[in-house]
């Protein structure tokens, strides 16, 4: 009897003990032994298995992604990193693996001792859309001689502007269009690291408030966001500040708050700060965006959506709509998103958005309210449709 | 032939006495053989004894009790250092079915809303982001109970296992805006010298890709009970859930399992159905 006892006791501790066991976790961003494809394979994986945010919505299915390559990579083992041809090999199948990852923002690289592999799987998705007319080029090139033309026209007046060169870091054009549009174009969103410098980036942002509070005659506003590469998100202040009523919910983001793919944190609704002002503009605000508008651009896009007053003018945009810091002193902030270690870095976002109707556009865009989409053979003319539409829709009201 | 429930015993069949009922003859063989018949029919009166409870003695017990919890999260952090776990409180109210076989011993079966709570924490700079979650859950404790001690006050000791639903979840906490960058002047004490805070306080939708709303485990339970009126029981009890299903569903490669791990410290009162000593 003393002996059943004994067995129901254990049979109990046994049962106890029935919880799985925690499986070995490695940072990526202090993973410093890595000397074969395998390793490397095992450090990338579980970096975007415990860090990569859009588990939620993205088609990958990583888990399959590890069943078939795991034995690829491990048949790779004994070459280490010093043969070229296995060195392609690898990345050809980390690009296979990689290639559908929605974040567009994602991109990877691989410092091999011969050489750096590079793949920006978002970037080749957009250049490959049909109705991209212009992959790899960015309207920043030309724009500004095309406003500059038309400010010797006189239809741009009121003009201050900056150029992107060796010496600074982003075009600015802020003025006056056609006599009563106000008009801002610039290529990033770098505004917040010329906030109190006085040079012509401050001005020409500076410029643009102006005439959103003072110019006499305004009817419409227009954003220029083409080609944006995006920036700073505080920037969004600076640009949409003076035309929200109040402080205006503009969209969502999300944080990962646990290990699990699915852990998220909730959506905090985002706030455009209202700033002040000399007058209640009820006018027409447009963006003007393309499918190289990206990133900050789209995150202006999808804010100025959310006012009654508010529209995008131009192309489906590129796609990428979290916010990301580079660098892993970032990883503590949200314990997600970028890494990186000898061998490999990791760009992926710390966090994603969606719009206040509740939808996410990552890996998709922002659909503009009017598609207007960039003509090559016009624009080579010195035309520029997509300005001209958003002219046309200012005044129209269509 | 005598039939004694599902039991034939034709070898006994002259033993009928004339004049007596069917009823009256089974009581009289089982006396006159209740060691034979004890011998022959032991394992299935042990079975009918936990499955279907007939000894003429056992008493039906039910009531209410109502309580706190105390749960922790069992998992890891990982390489996520300074994200930790901490026990946190709850609410407990149950109702309470036992079956008394013997002075010592009775089985129970209940029907118990819990809270299965934790918070989550960082520290040092990070210290202002948190989350406090609520977890409730209806489980069905089925127990055996061994108690000991004098005739009004009697300790006891629960032991078994339980059954359940993960029923709601809500978490409060804060967390930084990202679009909110504050431009500080004094010392950075923390993030949110730096960002704005978002507080929150919302229900959580269950992610039927990720959370596993079925809950068993294991229970112990210690506890003491108090006759204060003829048909009247006072308990109170300390139990400690031992939760065997992981909080999610295995839905990824390398997924760190959470398991609840759940005293609940209750008190209540007791009505004993049928005759009483």
């Amino acid at each position: 009897m003393k002996q059943r006892y004994l067995f129901i006791i254990a049979a109990l501790f046994a049962f106890a003990a029935c919880r799985e066991d925690y499986p070995d976790m490695q940072n990526p961003r202090w993973d410093i032994n890595i000397y074969n494809w395998d390793q490397a394979f095992v450090s990338y994986w579980n970096g975007l298995n415990y860090n990569y945010l859009f588990w939620d919505i993205d088609p990958t299915d990583w888990d399959e992604v590890y069943r078939e390559y795991k034995p690829r990579f491990e048949a790779l083992k004994a070459f280490g990193f010093d043969s070229t041809e296995i060195n392609n090999q690898a990345f050809d199948m980390i690009r296979e693996m990689s290639g559908n990852l929605i974040d567009h923002h994602f991109a990877i690289s691989f410092f091999m001792p011969d050489t750096t592999y590079w793949f920006y799987p978002g970037n080749e998705e957009v250049s490959s859309r049909e109705y991209n007319r212009h992959p790899d080029y960015n309207l920043w090139d030309d724009l500004p001689i095309f406003l500059l033309i038309k400010e010797k026209e006189g239809r741009f007046t009121e003009v201050a502007h900056n150029f992107y060169s060796g010496n600074s870091d982003m075009s600015v054009f802020s003025g006056v269009l056609d006599g009563n549009i106000v008009y801002l174009g610039f290529s990033v969103f770098l505004f917040y690291d010329h906030e109190g410098t006085g040079d012509d980036v401050e001005l020409a942002l500076q410029n643009y408030k102006d005439l959103l509070d003072n110019y006499p005659d305004v009817q419409g506003v227009i954003i220029d966001v083409r080609s944006n590469g995006g920036g700073y998100n505080r920037d969004i202040n600076q640009v949409l500040g003076k035309l929200v009523p109040q402080n205006h919910t503009a969209f969502y983001s999300r944080q990962k708050n646990g290990i699990g793919r699915l852990d998220y944190a909730p959506w905090v609704p985002e706030e455009i700060k209202w700033q002040e002002r000399t007058r209640e503009l009820q006018v027409p605000v447009v963006v003007l965006a393309d499918v190289n508008s990206v990133s900050m651009a789209e995150m202006t896009a999808m804010a100025v959506l959310s006012l009654p007053n508010g529209a995008v003018i131009g192309e489906r945009t590129f796609g990428g709509n979290g916010s990301l810091a580079p660098a892993n002193e970032y990883f503590d902030m949200t314990y997600s998103g970028f890494f990186e270690n000898d061998v490999m870095w990791i760009y992926t976002t710390n966090t994603m958005s969606r719009d206040v109707n509740g939808v996410i556009h990552e890996g998709v865009g922002i659909p503009p309210t009017i598609e207007c989409l960039f003509d090559p053979e016009s624009w080579t003319q010195g035309i520029d449709l997509q300005l001209e539409r958003a002219v046309s829709y200012i005044r129209n009201g269509k | 032939m005598v039939e004694i429930g599902k039991y034939v015993y034709p070898e006994l069949s002259g033993e009928k006495r004339e004049g007596l009922s069917d009823t009256k003859n089974n009581a009289h063989f089982m006396m006159k053989h209740r060691k034979r018949f004890a011998n022959r029919c032991r394992w299935g009166v042990l079975a009918a004894l936990v499955v279907l409870g007939l000894p003429a003695s056992a008493q039906w017990k039910a009531g209410v009790t109502v309580g706190g919890t105390r749960n922790s999260l069992e998992t890891t952090s990982g390489y996520f250092y300074d994200r930790t776990y901490h026990t946190a409180g709850g609410f407990t109210a149950g109702a309470v079915v036992q079956r008394e076989f013997t002075n010592w011993l009775a089985v129970g079966g209940e029907l118990v809303f819990l809270q299965k709570n934790y918070d989550t924490r960082r520290s040092l700079f990070y210290k202002p982001l948190y989350e406090d979650v609520k977890n409730t859950f209806l489980n069905v404790p089925l127990y055996a109970q061994f108690s000991f001690g004098g005739n009004r006050l009697r300790g006891f000791l629960n032991a078994g296992a339980y059954l359940g639903a993960w029923l709601k979840s809500t978490r409060e906490g804060a967390i930084n805006y990202f679009y909110d960058e504050l431009d500080p002047t004094g010392n950075i004490e923390g993030v949110d010298d730096l960002y704005g805070m978002y507080d929150y306080d919302e229900p959580v939708a269950f992610d039927s890709r990720r959370d596993n709303r079925f809950d068993w485990g294991l229970l112990a339970g210690v506890g003491l009970r108090y006759q204060f009126a003829k048909r009247w029981e006072a308990l109170a009890e300390c139990r400690y859930y031992h939760g065997l299903s992981d909080l999610q569903k295995d839905y990824m490669l390398q997924q760190v399992a959470r398991y609840n791990n759940t005293f609940s410290f209750s008190a209540g009162v007791l009505f004993r159905f049928g005759k009483t000593n």
